[in-house]
């Protein structure tokens, strides 16, 4: 049974990651900010990490960044929660060491499919 | 006057040659040349009665000199009154002073009326039986150029006392030899009075009004009287001590030296077309200052209308990020309704009833609808605010419309459409891929809304610079009255179809929006009411290109 690391500030998109994943048999955590995200990451090591762009604290993409900086948790798929891309978010994302993204608003009948897909579960 | 001729005659009493010594034939001889040398006609007299003519009588009344000897000289005058009254007037004066000239009209021959100057001399030392010669002279053309000349002179004369202008000479010394009538009375001086004073001092002021020293103008005048004095403009002054302007026309006269001899000065007073003239600079540089007062107001309301149009298009700017920011914190929530109730409606919280699932996807389509009003809104107002950067890439086109094609195959299956898309030969495009996708899913997702039955074409066609993509459907059309209002914000055609179809009622300007200020192309649309609608869109194939020039 994977685990994922969702890291997401709005409490009712976490419980609706968090539902959706767990429906799919996927186990959870959940960190609220960019540097407990960053932490949780280190100490436990989860298979894959949803990351939402817009933290309180720091930003998505450093906190990707500092995921990818770190011997331990390099090579976990990150996978970017982000609302409607501007110019040069994609670059900026892909750049910054995510896998992948997924543009909020989610559609639950596709997100699970999309997840998947890019943590190489399905082609 | 006595002309030559009559001289002659005069000359003729005391002859210088001596009767006693010359013979007969000699002295007849000298008298018949002095006669026949004479141009006018010469006759003697006894009792009025012709005894002899000269050959000139011929020309000066047509008769020849045979024709008249012995007769009356009643024949040379126009009627028994005027024969009478030269006789009892010439005949008493001869008798008293031998010789007598006076101008009396005669008569030739043909009847002709002439003009004669009349001399007429007692022959011998008395006068007996009233033995006179008479000469007659034809003076009627010498008079007729005298009376045209008078009546010329006088014409003249008047026309210089009478114009309406000052007529002046002046000698080179600048004293006035002639001022005419008009000329007196302007400047108050009668003839006695100026003529042969100086003009300084006199009609011209030692110095102007204006400070001007006008001392040696008539010397300066003389000096150079072509260029500089053809015409001049000074002050001059009557002799009551007024203070005229008059406007001079000077024209020099020269003898046969070169040397000047006078000037002559035609002058007309200009004193109320100066006094109108300043009156008229006074308002000119009142005007003057009004315009650039103004011009000054109007500057100041410009910079303020600038000011204004800059707060307003900041303000413009700040509404639309205002739009763009608010509409995400809507989405936000929206997310989580979409996000659970699709979930709910998947059946990953239990098993739902008819009823409560038919609810549930109601709210769902009623969400994800306003999810969509949304979204459109956020992309305008980022257009609208500046804030959407276009992101260039290698792009095929056919996959891109196969893509656009793919998301609205449900609409097509739902609607039992057709949809043709023939691309044999891939063209690589540089565009913004997403804006491009975005804008193909809208006019075909519109194609298949507002087509009953039928379908879709899509035809592709190319030249140097851009592509064009036509989107053919089947469909109702628009009616003439709806084109102007197609591309506008919330103008939703009112057809049957329009509840079925759906939509935003932003699809179009949206897409117009992105398609110019994104893509930097065009949107046309060619349609007739129920013969179906094709949109033409037409993108540069190299994006870069429209890019390039800005940021640099």
């Amino acid at each position: 049974m994977k685990t994922a690391l969702i890291i997401e500030d709005n409490p009712d998109n976490m419980v609706l990651i968090t539902r959706l994943l767990k429906k799919h048999g996927y186990e959870t955590l959940q960190a609220t900010s960019g540097i407990e995200g960053y932490e949780i990451a280190l100490k436990y090591k989860p298979d894959f990490i949803i990351l939402d762009i817009q933290l309180p604290d720091i930003e998505g993409t450093e906190v990707a960044l500092r995921i990818r900086e770190s011997e331990i948790s390099n090579s976990i798929p990150i996978i970017a929660m982000t609302s409607y891309a501007m110019a040069g978010d994609r670059e900026r994302l892909l750049a910054a060491g995510c896998d992948g993204y997924i543009e909020k608003p989610i559609d639950p009948e596709r997100v699970i499919s999309q997840i998947r897909h890019i943590i190489g579960e399905i082609e | 006057m006595i002309t030559k001729a009559t001289e002659k005659i005069n000359n003729l009493a005391p002859i210088n040659i001596n009767p006693l010594t010359e013979s007969l034939e000699n002295l007849q001889k000298l008298h018949y040349s002095i006669l026949l040398a004479i141009p006018h006609a010469v006759i003697g007299l006894k009792d009025r009665i012709i005894i002899f003519a000269n050959e000139s009588v011929e020309n000066v009344f047509g008769w020849k000199p045979a024709e008249i000897v012995g007769k009356s000289t009643r024949i040379l005058y126009r009627s028994e009154e005027d024969y009478e009254k030269i006789g009892k007037h010439f005949y008493p004066i001869l008798e008293e002073k031998k010789t007598h000239t006076e101008d009396f009209p005669c008569i030739r021959k043909d009847g002709k009326e002439i003009l004669c100057r009349i001399t007429a001399s007692v022959i011998g030392e008395k006068m007996t039986d009233k033995g006179i010669v008479v000469m007659y002279e034809d003076i009627t053309q010498y008079k007729k150029v005298e009376a045209n000349l008078i009546e010329s002179e006088r014409k003249y004369r008047e026309l210089v006392e009478n114009a309406n202008s000052i007529i002046l000479r002046l000698n080179s010394k600048g004293v006035i030899t002639f001022i005419n009538e008009f000329g007196q009375e302007f400047f108050g001086y009668s003839k006695d009075e100026i003529i042969g004073k100086n003009a300084v001092g006199t009609i011209v002021p030692v110095t102007e009004s204006t400070g001007r020293d006008l001392k040696n103008l008539i010397k300066n005048i003389c000096e150079n009287p072509k260029a500089a004095y053809e015409e001049n403009i000074n002050e001059n002054m009557k002799k009551d001590g007024s203070r005229i302007w008059i406007q001079w026309h000077n024209k020099a006269v020269f003898d046969e030296k070169g040397n000047l001899v006078e000037v002559l000065s035609i002058g007309s007073d200009i004193t109320e077309r100066i006094k109108l003239e300043k009156e008229l600079n006074k308002h000119r540089e009142h005007l003057e200052e009004l315009v650039v007062e103004r011009t000054k107001h109007i500057e100041r309301l410009n910079a303020e209308l600038k000011e204004a149009n800059k707060r307003l298009q900041e303000l413009d700017r700040l509404k639309s990020m205002f739009i763009a920011s608010m509409s995400h914190e809507l989405r936000t929530p929206l997310n989580s309704i979409i996000g659970f109730i699709g979930m709910t409606l998947q059946g990953l919280s239990g098993e739902l009833n008819e009823e409560q699932k038919d609810n549930l996807e109601r709210a769902y389509r009623s969400a994800k609808h306003l999810l969509s009003l949304i979204s459109d809104i956020i992309d305008i107002s980022k257009i609208e605010a500046g804030k959407i950067d276009s992101f260039i890439e290698e792009v095929s086109l056919k996959d891109t419309i196969k893509d656009a094609i793919k998301v609205i195959e449900p609409l097509l299956k739902d609607n039992k459409l057709y949809l043709k898309f023939n691309l044999t030969k891939d063209i690589k495009l540089y565009t913004d891929k997403k804006r491009l996708l975005q804008c193909m899913i809208n006019l075909l997702s519109n194609g298949a809304k507002y087509t009953e039955s039928g379908g879709i074409t899509i035809k592709v066609k190319k030249n140097n610079e851009n592509i064009n993509i036509f989107v053919i459907d089947t469909g109702i059309g628009i009616s003439e009255k709806d084109m102007p209002k197609l591309f506008e914000a919330f103008e939703r055609i009112d057809t049957h179809l329009r509840f079925k179809a759906g939509g935003t009622g932003l699809g179009l300007y949206l897409t117009r929006k992105i398609v110019k200020e994104i893509l930097k192309g065009d949107i046309s649309v060619k349609s007739k009411e129920g013969k179906g609608s094709t949109f033409i869109l037409m993108i540069p194939k190299d994006l870069k290109k429209h890019y390039e020039p800005t940021s640099a």
